[in-house]
């Protein structure tokens, strides 16, 4: 019996075609995004903490008017710090609110096992809540440069650097460690650093924030968003080991 | 097929599991033990909760953490406390679990009615889950971990809370689904798996005791097993020559279910041995 057997080209170009068909793509954050949305829903991935949204929401509206009571023309330093070291303030209320209402959630363990787990969630509504931040730190330094007479541009540069400066720690955070006692912990670092150099050495401060050039406020922005977008990812995939008794 | 293979568990110093292998074939699995002996950390690691921290779990010959996704595609679990919104009716909490499970939506809410119908919940599909009790809210669990149809449904001490009538429903359910998949059904309650499961597997000192099916388990016992009717005030003395299993009061007198070599001795009645004898035997004070 006379059996055809392929060429070599046709052999390698079969090999080629089933390793394609078997490799595990690996995807990008934005291709995540997208598919999640496709499949889950955007209704979906943010069910159960609209509450804290809204809570969040509506904690910045006070800041608003209390900033617009207080500030003045004369407390442009002031008004720098403000924009810095509360940049992150829509962002982590939001992520702590939900960070802290899925991990204390008797539903963590059955969300964990189901295709979009826990932390696919969470990464894509940090996602969303730094944009959302972005946008309200625009308005509030818009607010604040209306009060002052700062420029605003610079002022955008500085809270958006603040914002992702921050962002960037809380995933390295979260990614190392595994309680919600990271992100916590991290704030309340946040608020003393930035509370002890506004109370003690406030104008040395202020001045520092709007020596350094905007391309660094730029550059460092941009810089600090790509490697949180790419530690997004990295968090989207981490599965983790929860304490169990029994 | 799912393999467990050689798998530690350890939590810093102390070892929950320890070197454990299994295979589970299509059929119901009884997973008992006392509380505390490491059923609910086996159940976690299988449902890829919790890791090993050596050895392996493979589904179909492949790792189950490098199947990722596609592991937990197949599987359906009922954890130990089943967490739900108050607030949402069954059916809105099934359709959220079936958007996060990935299941089209068309299907889902075809899959979720059915499902309703299973677990005797149909009526109560658009009542707020608030007011339901604990054999409703795990007849709720029970249908969220079937909503994929998973090939592997693992209920981690599901019967908990539950009246004798609710577990008498529990486990119609549970045997009808077991035809065509791996159930894995953890409880420290003997009665609730000895009619339907297939085989059982029996923890003890962190290693798996036994993995056999319930005769072969309760022929351990055969011929060692009796009963007799003794007055309450010798009670105390039959005690500390026999090792009892149980008691039953009537009047003035106590059933005795006891272990002996030579119990016919006493005049006792051989008795077939039963799952709950074997487990008092096994586990003694563990139990109490």
């Amino acid at each position: 019996m006379n059996i055809e057997y392929p060429s070599d080209f046709e052999i390698n170009e079969s090999i080629g075609y089933i390793c394609e068909k078997g490799k595990i793509k690996k995807h990008g954050f934005f291709v995540f995004l997208r598919d999640m949305t496709k499949g889950l829903g955007f209704a979906n991935v943010f069910y159960g903490i609209m509450d804290a949204m809204l809570l969040t929401g509506f904690a910045f509206a006070l800041l608003c008017m209390l900033s617009s009571a207080i500030l003045e023309p004369n407390k442009q330093n002031s008004a720098v710090i403000a924009s810095f070291a509360l940049a992150p303030g829509v962002f982590i209320t939001m992520f702590l609110l939900s960070y802290i209402k899925e991990k204390m959630s008797m539903t963590y363990s059955v969300k964990m096992t189901c295709k979009y787990t826990v932390n696919h969630l969470l990464a894509y509504r940090m996602f969303v809540f730094s944009l959302l931040g972005a946008v309200a730190d625009a308005a509030y330094v818009l607010l604040i440069c209306i009060k002052t007479d700062l420029n605003y541009i610079t002022l955008l540069c500085v809270s958006l650097s603040s914002l992702f400066l921050f962002s960037l720690v809380l995933i390295f955070a979260v990614l190392r460690f595994n309680s919600i006692f990271a992100p916590v912990g991290l704030l309340i670092i946040w608020i003393i650093s930035n509370g002890t150099l506004w109370l003690f050495v406030g104008d040395f401060y202020g001045r520092f924030l709007q020596q350094i050039p905007i391309w660094i406020y730029i550059v460092f922005a941009i810089m600090a968003a790509a490697v949180y977008i790419n530690r997004l990812a990295a968090f989207s995939d981490k599965r983790r080991t929860i304490y169990v008794n029994g | 097929m799912l393999t467990v293979e050689n798998v530690t568990k350890k939590f810093g110093n102390f070892t929950v599991l320890d070197d454990v292998s299994l295979e589970f074939e299509n059929g119901v699995y009884g997973l008992i033990a006392p509380n505390g002996a490491g059923k609910t950390t086996l159940m976690k690691m299988l449902a890829t909760l919790s890791f090993p921290t050596s050895g392996k779990i493979c589904y179909c010959g492949d790792d189950i953490l490098k199947l990722d996704e596609k592991y937990r595609d197949v599987i359906g679990y009922l954890p130990q406390q089943f967490g739900y919104y108050r607030d949402k009716t069954p059916k809105q909490y099934l359709k959220y679990l079936a958007a996060l499970k990935g299941l089209d939506k068309k299907e889902s809410d075809k899959r979720i009615d059915e499902l309703l119908e299973t677990v005797s919940l149909t009526d109560a599909a658009n009542k707020k889950m608030r007011k339901f009790s604990g054999g409703m809210l795990q007849r709720v669990g029970i249908a969220q971990a079937l909503l994929n149809d998973p090939k592997i449904l693992m209920l981690d001490e599901p019967t908990a809370g539950l009246d004798p009538k609710e577990r008498v429903r529990f486990r119609n359910i549970i045997a009808s689904l077991s035809r065509d998949r791996i159930v894995l059904l953890s409880t420290h309650i003997v009665s609730d798996v000895e009619s339907i499961a297939n085989k059982i597997i029996m923890i003890k000192d962190h290693k798996i005791l036994y993995n056999d099916t319930v005769k072969n388990i309760c022929d351990l016992l055969d011929g060692k097993v009796f009963e007799m009717t003794l007055n309450e005030s010798d009670i105390t003395e039959f005690e500390k020559n026999y090792h009892i299993l149980s008691q039953k009061i009537e009047h003035n007198t106590v059933t005795v279910r006891f272990i002996s070599d030579n119990g016919e001795d006493e005049g006792a009645q051989k008795v077939y041995p039963g799952l709950e004898d074997v487990f008092l035997r096994i586990y003694g004070d563990d139990v109490i």
